[in-house]
């Protein structure tokens, strides 16, 4: 492909509302959201040639957003750990109609990411281009450099451990299966 | 657990996490890309750049040719905080206290020159000048041995210190690694490719011991499509710490050998001040850095240029005071403009072309002229990307049927720092009512009236005097003017409504200067606002007819929406025009 801004077009221009997307629903503070872009550019811009030359550029630059925003999840829920309860960075405003019910969408939101947090990185990496960027199983091995069926199991096994906290929001539409 | 549980599933996950990006983020992520691809643009331009190797730059001013191809590579390796490969290598050697390069040209004058990565600051001194750049503060400070005034100014030029580092870092890299680069001329940004001209026809990488100090000497040579001899060059590298201490390129000048050779050492400790590189504490100090209502005019008029909008803008020059069938016998040019680069069209008649009708009284112009392009071939007279300006050459070329046809024959790359006017500004839409006021030079002594006794109504006055010898006008107009006057409107964001070149004769009489004297008449706005000039009257451009002034009128056309595709701003290349 030639030319950088050209390839800037092909490749990011028509996955930049994803990619933003993508780090909010992760870090979900501007932040952090900032601070994940900026890692997965950084790592976009190292690996450029990769890119450029890779069979689905979309889906691995895809993969690089969100694993710039795991690693900003795990680094700041390691410090809340550290640090004590109160996530100080956390989204100061609730904007919701009804707070009551703002609030337990970020308890869950909270939650949810938590147990995102605790699953290995190849599980949420996996689950996260799965459920959240809709990518078919090949384009997600072929970004993770691993076969269709085992990001297919990595996914599997990643929706296990959350359907785990889903059950307590809505046991009667989650609790059927078992993981 | 079965497809509809795993979807019912996801639907759960996707509700827990909605993807509602609150607009303030969304602002600033979208902020992030939009620098992300700017930087990859300026990679872009960064290959793109031509190197100057042989001849000696005319703006030498920290003992390196003005090379910003390295510094724009650098700038994203070091805003990206790059940890591994090349950048961190790169990172390592260019982590010296200071950076002292000593040159020796082929004529055998000499230029030093300091440069801090860490502090960014620079200095250089050569035969005709002294010069102390603070890149933090984007402040320059100016000797002049000549009139013994040190001048301090706005701007650095920051293509200068790039060369210094990409060239040292890039051979840390190669020695480091201890192989020739796959890609030389790639990987060798300080080069940069010199668009085609440039072809490497051997490089070899060797260790020597000299007086028990082991040495890389890594050697290039390389041929240059406008140069008759290959050019040799001997990068010398320190093989314990890896930093470059030589560069020797050597060829041959009017057939005669010659060399130019730098040498680098890294001292703890450089200038903190113009005055530690020669420059007496006596010299009186002239400060030109805008301030108060010069410095809202200098960023005001700036920022319009910088401003404006993508277009393609179609420019007519039709002179008025004659009987003059202008709409055949005048040929419109084309200007293109996208982000930082721009575009400006030569046309050529297509061969046994039909002579248009008059347009009716009431005709769309805009239109007509866009129309009339079709009866024209055009070919890229100048494209400017960033700092570099590729300016081509046609020339008539005979078949061997014996016709002719027009080729373009040539492209000239050059480099220019600080901001750039492109060669026909004065019928750009941006540019005519934006010229370049000298505020900020160093020989340029501006002043403001804000109540003019004459000029267009409503507007201050900008009169700048020129205080150097140096190209001064002549009497053909060529040159700097002894003084620019400018009117500005305040109500149209500054914009010059009339712009006036002077000179003076000996006895100090002002006189003005033939076709000196530009008035906008009638000016728009831009989609995001900014005001533009649409029809612009250069009076008594130096024509006359019976006795009578004839003035040149430009007219411009601009369409924002026209589809400007990346390649059309692509180096121009040798070749038939079609």
């Amino acid at each position: 492909m030639n030319g950088s801004s050209t390839a800037y077009e092909q490749i990011i221009g028509p996955l930049e509302n994803r990619m933003i997307r993508t780090v909010w629903r992760i870090t979900r503070n501007r932040q952090d959201a900032e601070d994940a872009l900026q890692n997965a550019l950084l790592a976009v811009w190292k690996r450029w040639d990769r890119v450029v030359r890779h069979r689905t550029p979309s889906a691995l630059v895809l993969k690089m957003c969100v694993d710039a925003a795991y690693d900003v999840l795990r680094q700041r829920l390691r410090t809340r750990r550290k640090v004590g309860g109160i996530d100080s960075r956390a989204e100061p405003i609730d904007n919701t109609p009804d707070p009551p019910d703002g609030l337990a969408a970020r308890e869950r939101s909270a939650e949810m990411l938590e147990a995102i947090q605790g699953l290995s990185r190849r599980q949420a990496t996996a689950l996260l281009l799965r459920v959240f960027e809709d990518l078919p199983y090949e384009e997600i091995a072929t970004a993770m450099g691993c076969s269709a069926a085992t990001a297919r199991k990595h996914v599997e096994r990643g929706r296990a451990r959350l359907q785990i906290v889903l059950a307590r929001y809505e046991p009667s539409r989650i609790a059927r299966s078992s993981p | 657990m079965n497809a509809h549980d795993d979807r019912t599933i996801d639907e759960q996950i996707r509700a827990s996490l909605p993807d509602t990006v609150p607009p303030l983020v969304e602002q600033r992520l979208r902020l992030q890309l939009s620098d992300f691809r700017s930087r990859l643009t300026a990679l872009d331009r960064a290959n793109d750049r031509p190197a100057r190797l042989w001849a000696p730059p005319r703006r030498w001013k920290i003992g390196l040719v003005a090379a910003t191809a390295a510094l724009a590579l650098f700038a994203i390796n070091l805003a990206l905080r790059p940890s591994l490969g090349f950048a961190e290598v790169a990172a390592a050697v260019l982590r010296q206290p200071w950076i002292h390069v000593r040159t020796v040209f082929a004529d055998k004058h000499v230029v030093e020159g300091w440069y801090s990565p860490g502090k960014d600051l620079a200095a250089s001194v050569s035969p005709d000048s002294i010069q102390f750049q603070d890149y933090r503060v984007n402040l320059n400070y100016s000797y002049d041995p000549a009139k013994r005034t040190l001048y301090r100014l706005p701007e650095c030029r920051p293509a200068e210190r790039g060369f210094i580092e990409s060239m040292i870092a890039v051979l840390g890299v190669i020695a480091q690694k201890e192989h020739v680069p796959g890609k030389p001329l790639e990987e060798l940004t300080f080069l940069g490719r010199y668009w085609g001209q440039m072809k490497v026809l051997d490089q070899q990488l060797e260790k020597v011991t000299e007086n028990g100090q082991p040495w890389l000497d890594y050697r290039l040579t390389v041929s240059r499509s406008d140069l008759p001899d290959p050019l040799q060059m001997l990068f010398r590298v320190d093989a314990k710490a890896r930093l470059l201490r030589l560069c020797r390129v050597t060829g041959r000048e009017k057939g005669q050998p010659a060399t130019c050779e730098m040498q680098f050492d890294y001292p703890q400790t450089g200038p903190a001040d113009i005055y530690a590189v020669g420059v007496p504490r006596s010299a009186p100090l002239v400060d030109r850095v805008p301030a108060g209502d010069l410095k809202r005019i200098f960023d005001s008029l700036r920022a319009g240029r910088e401003r404006m909008d993508n277009y393609r803008a179609i420019c007519v020059d039709i002179a008025e005071g004659i009987d003059n069938d202008w709409w055949t016998n005048e040929t419109p040019r084309l200007f293109y403009r996208k982000g930082d680069r721009f575009r400006s069209d030569g046309v050529i008649a297509r061969p046994g072309d039909a002579a248009p009708s008059k347009p009716a009284a009431d005709a769309d112009m805009g239109k007509w002229w866009h129309n009339r392009l079709a009866s024209f071939r055009c070919y890229p007279h100048t494209v400017i990307r960033g700092s570099t300006t590729y300016h081509s050459r046609v020339a008539p070329v005979t078949d061997p049927d014996g016709s002719q046809h027009v080729d373009l024959v040539s492209v000239d790359p050059s480099e220019s720092s600080g901001e750039i006017f492109p060669a026909e500004y004065s019928m750009m839409p941006e540019f005519g009512c934006r010229p370049p006021t000298g505020i900020g030079g160093q020989d340029s002594e501006p002043v403001i009236n804000l109540h003019p006794a004459d000029g267009p109504k409503g507007c201050i006055l900008l009169s700048v005097r020129y205080t150097s010898q140096r190209d001064r006008i002549n009497g053909k107009g060529i040159g700097i003017p002894d003084e620019s006057r400018f009117w500005l409107d305040p109500a149209r964001d500054d914009i010059v409504l009339r712009w006036d070149i002077l000179h003076f004769d000996a006895s100090g009489k002002e006189t003005p200067v033939a076709g000196g004297s530009y008035t906008v008449e009638e000016t728009a706005r831009s989609p995001q606002g900014v005001w533009y000039a649409t029809k612009i009257r250069r009076k008594n451009a130096g024509r006359t007819a019976g006795g009578k002034a004839i003035d040149d009128v430009y007219h411009l056309y601009v369409d924002f929406d026209a589809d400007l595709p990346d390649k059309l701003f692509d180096p121009p290349r040798p070749g038939r025009i079609q």
